[in-house]
């Protein structure tokens, strides 16, 4: 103790000791209310009610139409893809578009455990999936599903398609072997794997997690959302003519989680919705996509599992965002790692 | 004449590095100690190399903020590589020696482990503040290799994002706790919200708070002197001033010219932009992380139950060393459990660190980590009590 | 050689063969030889270094 000249005495001492304690302990249960200043006003709070019904346009802003899309479809043959990308339902929310050839893809089985090893499951008389766009013409499936990772948050490129014949160097190291070659081949049309931790995906089951399916374990405890597609002309011949259908236009209106849990933003944990589509959640902590300036088509169409085969509506019927009253058509751009789409989802043109 | 009343100048400036000899009572003394020749040993110096790197960041750092922009950041970084004279060397250079500090933090920290240099009447304090300032910079260049916005840098923040949400913590206070460490590290989540904050965490509060621990780790050791060399011999002390100062200075000079002589051999890549689509390819995570992204699944038990419980252990466990170590005797033999403990994380750490940047993003079998965890545990157990054993013998039989 | 004339040496060496290079490097096809600058800058900080060094011998030999 130091008992020198310049001491205050003990019990004096003590007790300023123990005022200035209190005196700063109570400065800093108030300032704990400085906290709120870290949280931004608009954080958490949703930057538009509903999902946006979004028109797919090309880099230079010409909308695209299902044939753009289908030449960049992949046959099981394929030894490679091109990555198409597109942002929805808000900006930084990449979207993998999908194109497959030779494939109708119907909604999975309940169980999503095949019975069978890990083959595909092949593609039935059903009707295609809710949300994916098939041309009966050409036999070609168009499906959108989220590029992020539900395991954690990878995006590509780290996470991407692989077609039948483009095994990664990553999934041979984990025991995947071509097709044709044993027990865990790598599946006729590929695999969306995700070269973090070794996610697997696949796109022929409308994005369903392999779990313990595949050569090793998918640590990713979800399957990936669906991005609902639809078109303004119908893919049936009755109604319009094939060059009409695949000269459409392309939108995407919601997100199907029905083997989901939607955490396309990376935020927010426990807003976990189950069902066919979710609406009203979700859209907090980024930017909204821009809208566009073409016009809102009168009716879209998109392909329904049951009672009939082809959902018809105006986009209002859709529960799509709608701005006081009326609905607002937003616009995002498709990217490729190559060809005339090239280009990057964070810094878009 | 009349003499002044007030106090002369003195425009010798060398008097002013002169010993103090006859301060008032009362006064707080921050010393800087003379040591005898021991005290120029090259191990004793690891503290002074951190301390290069971490003034060199600093300046460099500063001049890198001079260009950098929170609003494109990773054309930004292009800018400053491509356009700003002298860019591409500093920033590469920030970066390596970002390498270098990590590194050097690492030998600093494994030597006064096998020293036993924590023991002693301030120098636990100064082991934890140590281990805090592990743990800053190891977190300040996480922040620092985000701020390029690369495609590997946002996979990191989103991963520390979900990390963060699906911890303990985050399941039982989203809203009140999580989402305010959220808002600090991101803001609103919109790309220029997120890079000023990184970028305020990066170069001032991380920073400063380093800077400032720092401070008080070295008066700490200026306070406690070295470990090995705690006895004073009369006429045998070098002054500080100016061998001291000059050995720090040359040392100094010798590790800032090899990481210019790297940065300007090496010049650095700047790997793919966020957003950015590549079929088939893709950056790996830098070395300092490879480690702990390795170590959170070779645990075999998954996240929750293995990899981040593993990791917590380790470092409460390094922080507590100064208190666990109840050993009388100072030698490396004579404190076996913990060399040889020392001797499993350095190996353990080297293995994971190769590991991880060979194979990042895959699970290994259960049996594998085990066999490999275990051999890890012989290799350095093993040799530290033989070589004992062998001691205690040669002793005994030179009696 | 005395130690303060290899002293002055390295200077007068820095004077005029290092630092003429140090500016050859920036001003002659600006920002094309910044990698070489930065070369000749650390020659010029370890024979800066080289005198420290032999300062510090000195001083420590004082003593002991």
């Amino acid at each position: 103790m130091n008992k020198g000249n310049n001491a205050v005495p003990e019990p004096e001492r003590r007790a300023f000791l123990k005022g200035a304690g209190l005196s700063v302990a109570a400065l800093l249960v108030g300032g704990l209310s400085f906290e709120r200043y870290v949280v931004p006003k608009d954080r958490g709070i949703p930057v538009m009610d509903n999902y946006p019904l979004a028109i797919l346009e090309d880099p230079q802003g010409n909308p695209i139409t299902v044939a753009d899309v289908e030449q960049y479809a992949v046959s099981s043959t394929a030894t490679s893809a091109n990555i198409l990308v597109f942002n929805y339902p808000l900006q930084d929310e990449p979207t993998f578009l999908i194109a497959i050839k030779g494939v109708k893809i119907t909604t999975p089985e309940d169980s999503i455990v095949p019975t069978s090893g890990f083959a595909p499951v092949s593609p039935s008389s059903k009707a295609p999936m809710t949300g994916v766009i098939y041309d009966p013409f050409n036999d070609i499936s168009i499906i959108a599903l989220s590029g992020i990772c539900q395991h954690l948050g990878c995006v590509p490129p780290f996470l991407d398609y692989h077609p039948g014949k483009s095994i990664p160097f990553e999934a041979q190291l984990v025991g995947y072997k071509t097709n044709g070659t044993g027990v865990f081949e790598w599946p006729t049309n590929g695999l969306i794997y995700c070269k973090c931790h070794g996610s697997q995906y696949n796109p022929v089951w409308g994005g369903s997690n392999l779990y313990n399916n595949g050569a090793a374990p998918s640590p990713a405890n979800h399957s990936l959302p669906q991005i609902m597609l639809a078109t303004n002309n119908s893919p049936d011949s009755s109604l319009d003519d094939p060059s009409t259908f695949t000269g459409s236009y392309i939108f995407a209106y919601g997100i199907n989680s029905k083997n989901a849990v939607i955490r396309t933003h990376l935020q927010y944990p426990g807003g976990q919705t189950y069902g066919p589509q979710v609406k009203k959640e979700n859209l907090t902590g980024g930017t909204a996509i821009p809208t566009s300036t073409q016009s809102i088509p009168s009716t879209i169409y998109t392909y329904k599992d049951t009672p009939s085969n082809i959902e018809t509506g105006a986009p209002s019927s859709f529960d799509v965002n709608q701005v006081n009253g009326s609905v607002v058509l937003y616009k995002t751009v498709v990217v490729s790692n190559s060809g005339p789409w090239k280009g990057n989802f964070h810094r878009l043109p | 004449m009349e003499k002044a009343e007030y106090e002369k100048n003195e425009y010798d400036l060398t008097k002013i590095m002169e010993e103090e000899k006859d301060l008032p009572e009362g006064t707080y003394k921050i010393g800087f100690r003379s040591v005898t020749t021991k005290g120029y040993r090259i191990d004793e110096w690891t503290g002074a190399w951190v301390a290069t790197a971490l003034i060199y960041q600093i300046v460099t750092g500063i001049i890198i903020f001079f260009y950098y922009s929170q609003v494109d950041p990773y054309r930004a970084t292009e800018y400053i590589i491509d356009d700003v004279p002298f860019g591409h060397i500093i920033l590469t250079s920030h970066l390596y020696m970002a390498y270098a500090m990590i590194g050097l933090v690492y030998f600093h920290m494994m030597r006064q482990w096998l020293v036993g240099s924590y023991r002693g009447k301030w120098r636990w304090l100064q082991w934890i503040l140590g281990v805090v300032l592990f743990l800053l910079t190891i977190l300040t260049a996480i922040l620092g290799y985000m701020l390029a916005n690369t495609a590997i840098a946002m996979a990191a923040l989103h991963i520390g994002l979900l990390f963060m949400q699906r911890s303990v913590l985050g399941r039982i206070l989203p809203g009140a706790f999580i989402n305010w460490l959220e808002g600090i590290l991101v803001g609103n989540y919109t790309t220029t919200a997120t890079f000023s904050h990184l970028l305020a965490l990066h170069v001032a509060v991380f920073s400063t708070l380093m800077l400032a621990i720092f401070a008080v780790h070295f008066m700490l050791f200026e306070r406690s002197g070295l470990a090995n060399d705690d006895k004073t011999e009369k006429g045998k002390m070098i002054p500080w001033y100016p061998t001291n100062l000059l050995y720090a200075v040359f040392s100094a000079i010798i590790i800032i010219g090899v990481i210019i002589i790297f940065a300007a051999a090496f010049p650095q890549k700047l790997t793919l932009g966020y957003g950015s689509l590549a079929y088939g390819t893709f950056p790996v995570p830098d070395w300092y992380i490879t480690p702990v992204y390795k170590l959170m699944d070779v645990a075999g038990y998954g996240l929750s139950t293995g990899g981040v419980p593993l990791i917590i252990g380790i470092l409460i466990f390094i922080l507590i060393i100064p208190f666990i170590d109840r050993y009388h005797k100072k030698g490396v033999l004579e404190r076996p459990w913990i060399t040889a403990f020392g001797v499993y994380l350095v190996l353990g750490l080297a293995v994971m660190t190769i590991w991880g940047y060979s194979q990042p993003g895959l699970t290994q079998t259960r049996l594998l980590t085990e066999y490999l965890w275990w051999s890890l545990t012989l290799i350095s157990f093993l040799p530290v009590y033989a070589m004992r054993f062998a001691k205690k013998d040669g002793d005994a039989n030179a009696n | 050689m005395q130690t303060k004339n290899i002293i002055y040496l390295i200077g007068v060496i820095q004077l005029v063969v290092v630092d003429p290079l140090m500016w050859y490097f920036t001003q002659v096809k600006p920002y094309a030889y910044e990698r070489y600058w930065a070369i000749t800058l650390v020659i010029n900080l370890f024979l800066f270094a080289a005198i420290i060094f032999m300062i510090m011998q000195r001083t420590i030999k004082e003593r002991v």
